[in-house]
């Protein structure tokens, strides 16, 4: 039996135990997989490639794949940083890397587990983005209702499997405490903050609002049997580095090629990774950033990261299109240090990372 | 991008002769003489750029005044009113222009690198942008005591439509037909040119590009200088193979290396053949022969042009034993980059403080 924590509904759910499947037709409603009469094996068949499982937490229907939980809990990993501050286009950029099969080199295959959402996301997010050099518009989750999951995948290396979720909320959500969209945050088991280095970026008086509404939302999961929050694995991304990539120390990092600390997925030089975590503390320091620390400080284990999106700045901020070109740089480097931390890649690279 | 189109920019020093502006081919190979006739350069020997046949006109800042926006190293905002001289295309295949600058009511000269307005693109700016980080680099790490060794970046603007770096250089190439006076000045030719090095590796920085049109000479300062960084590395970053195979050393011609100071000092010892014993590089494209090399060389280049890097001799043993050790600038002379920011280094301090708190008593 595995039970996890639906990240929606917040309820503890065997999913296995369920055995009834959906399939979404033509419409993206969900149906149910039957051998009905004057449904041929085919159609049938056709159906049963992707299905979903009814979420039996006791609220309305939502669904998850029915792999969801198959090879154990997955890692809900959530981004969070304020409005305006990069999270979608570095979330763009991640999800197009996957997509390009970036990680295939290193042995780990993602599959996405939602084909028809990841589909839709390509289209609307990652390909105007990467393809089209646009400009994104910020997430928004229409106020009251529970925050959407925005891709969902599984990650295999060698015979280890792990599904992966991965949830944006809207940034104007993040800053409001007491809004329902954010309450999955009680349920993630990784997070990612996004902090913005960009050329006209500055920290407002009291740093990132969403930062430290994530935190509260922590703060009672070990009340409700859940392990406390600063034992999650969390990374510090500071967006828009191309952006400061003539600055002490950013310039060395942007240098450095991507995923240069994972030779090994076993072994990632962890050294490496501290080193870069330092220096992005220190650069955050040194110029203001203060409030953006706070995780360092509450969680046990964090790495920070340099890292763009984009790869080059709009020459005017209030331009569309990116004119110099996109081209994302070290954007998987701190979705793997999560991995890392999270015990996805083996138990030798959870023991090595994070301060 | 290969040398064969990639020119080294020499000195618009007053007095000095005009910035080099030329892109006829790749490096010259010694011996390799061409009619004047149909364009090209004169009959090579060696030593300086005959300025005389120049035509001066060309590279003269004139016309009306401009106004040039920049940041300085240091970050400051500055505007100068300039007269800039004719635009000239950069390295052949890039959207680049090259100008002399000179600041209203001065007489200093710069020389300006910029992108074609509308061809900025993550790529076409990536070779100035890469010179503009190593620029920095040696400016924060030499902070205070610049050294004339380096070419130095003065200024520079990324943001804008026609993103440019503009840069200090002195001296004239050591490209041209041969200057006899150059002779009596090899030794402290060679001493120069083994202390920029020293500069360089001391600052974790590969040059990857030494050639006759990267190192210019001042006669009234005797010292050489480097520049045109656009290839540059940080010592031990991947690189792909050096833009010039016939002045690179064996391993920085493969595809992929890491970049190492010992392939500077290779680079540099074929520069001091060409300039002062020419004809042993004669159809040799690689090392030349040390046996035939001239006395004040052959003791200088000893084991300069081995195979590996781990093979060729260290710079202060080199020095040493030309009696210039003195002049061998040390790596712990610079501080490290980042330490360099005091609010950095606090930043650094305290991460170290968190991390090990986490961590708790050994």
């Amino acid at each position: 039996m595995t039970s996890v924590i639906c990240p929606k509904c917040l309820a503890m759910i065997d999913l296995e135990a369920v055995t009834e499947r959906y399939y979404v037709d033509d419409n993206g409603d969900y149906q149910l997989v039957a051998v009905q009469s004057g449904v041929t094996k085919l159609r049938h068949d056709l159906n049963s490639r992707f299905t979903w499982k009814k979420c039996p937490g006791d609220n309305w229907p939502h669904y998850w794949p029915s792999d969801y939980s198959t090879y154990g809990p997955p890692l809900v990993i959530g981004f969070v940083g304020d409005t305006q501050k990069g999270k979608s286009h570095l979330l763009a950029a991640m999800i197009g890397a996957l997509d390009e099969k970036r990680l295939q080199p290193l042995g780990i295959e993602v599959t996405w587990l939602e084909p028809p959402r990841h589909r839709r996301l390509m289209e609307t997010l990652v390909k105007p983005f990467l393809r089209d050099r646009k400009r994104l518009i910020g997430t928004s989750t229409p106020r009251g209702s529970a925050a959407d999951h925005i891709d969902i995948f599984q990650v295999q290396r060698g015979g280890q499997r792990r599904t992966v979720v991965l949830y944006d909320v809207s940034g104007l959500s993040l800053m409001d405490e007491s809004r329902v969209e954010v309450d999955f945050m009680f349920a993630v088991d990784a997070l990612l903050f996004v902090v913005d280095i960009g050329k006209d970026s500055e920290e407002t008086a009291g740093g990132d609002v969403s930062f430290q509404v994530a935190l509260d939302r922590l703060s009672v999961r070990e009340s409700n049997g859940l392990s406390p929050g600063p034992e999650l694995p969390a990374a510090i991304v500071l967006a828009k580095s191309d952006e400061r990539q003539f600055d002490e120390p950013v310039m060395r990092w942007m240098r450095k090629e991507d995923l240069a600390a994972y030779g090994s997925l076993e072994n990632p030089d962890a050294e490496l990774i501290a080193a870069e975590s330092a220096d992005a503390y220190a650069y955050l320091y040194a110029h203001g950033f203060t409030a953006s620390m706070d995780p360092v400080d509450y969680f046990d284990r964090i790495t920070l990261h340099f890292a763009s999106a984009a790869g080059a700045a709009l020459v005017d901020k209030d331009d569309m299109i990116f004119q110099r070109g996109v081209r994302p740089v070290r954007v998987l480097d701190p979705l793997l240090a999560l991995f890392a931390m999270a015990g996805v890649l083996g138990a030798n690279a959870q023991a090595k990372m994070g301060a | 991008m290969t040398a064969a189109t990639d020119p080294g920019y020499g000195s618009p020093d007053p007095g000095s002769g005009p910035p080099d502006f030329d892109q006829g081919g790749s490096e010259p190979r010694p011996g390799r003489g061409v009619p004047r006739a149909n364009g090209a350069r004169p009959p090579y020997t060696a030593g300086l750029r005959d300025l005389q046949h120049k035509a001066q006109s060309q590279f003269e800042p004139s016309g009306p005044e401009v106004t040039i926006s920049f940041r300085t190293p240091s970050g400051a905002r500055q505007q100068w009113q300039a007269t800039v001289g004719r635009d000239r295309p950069g390295p052949a295949g890039t959207p680049e222009l090259v100008r002399v600058v000179q600041p209203a009511g001065g007489t200093d000269r710069y020389i300006q690198k910029r992108v074609r307005s509308g061809k900025a693109t993550i790529d076409t700016c990536a070779p100035l942008f890469n010179e503009l980080q190593i620029g920095l680099h040696l400016a924060r790490v030499f902070e205070g005591a610049y050294p004339p060794e380096l070419g130095r970046v003065v200024g520079y603007d990324v943001d804008g439509d026609e993103p440019f770096l503009l840069l200090r250089q002195r001296g004239n190439n050591v490209v041209g037909s041969a200057d006899p006076r150059l002779m009596e000045e090899m030794s402290s030719f060679q001493v120069s040119l083994l202390r920029a090095l020293s500069m360089l590796e001391a600052a974790d920085v590969v040059h990857r590009a030494v050639a006759p049109l990267k190192v210019l000479w001042h006669r009234e300062t005797q010292t050489v200088q480097l520049v045109n960084f656009r290839h540059a590395r940080f010592a031990g970053e991947l690189a792909p193979a050096a833009p010039d195979p016939e002045w690179a050393a064996p391993e920085a011609r493969e595809p992929r290396c890491t970049a190492d100071p010992a392939e500077d000092l290779w680079s540099a010892g074929r520069v001091l053949v060409h300039v002062f014993d020419p004809q042993r590089l004669v159809g040799r494209s690689g090392a030349p022969d040390l046996r035939l090399l001239r006395a004040g060389l052959r003791r200088t280049l000893d084991g300069v042009f081995r195979d590996t890097p781990a093979q060729r001799p260290r710079l202060d043993l080199i020095m040493r034993e030309i009696n210039a050790g003195h002049e061998f600038f040390r790596r712990r002379s610079l501080p490290r980059p980042v330490a360099a920011d005091p609010l950095l280094a606090e930043g650094l301090a305290r991460f170290g403080a968190i991390r090990a708190a986490k961590r708790g008593p050994a």
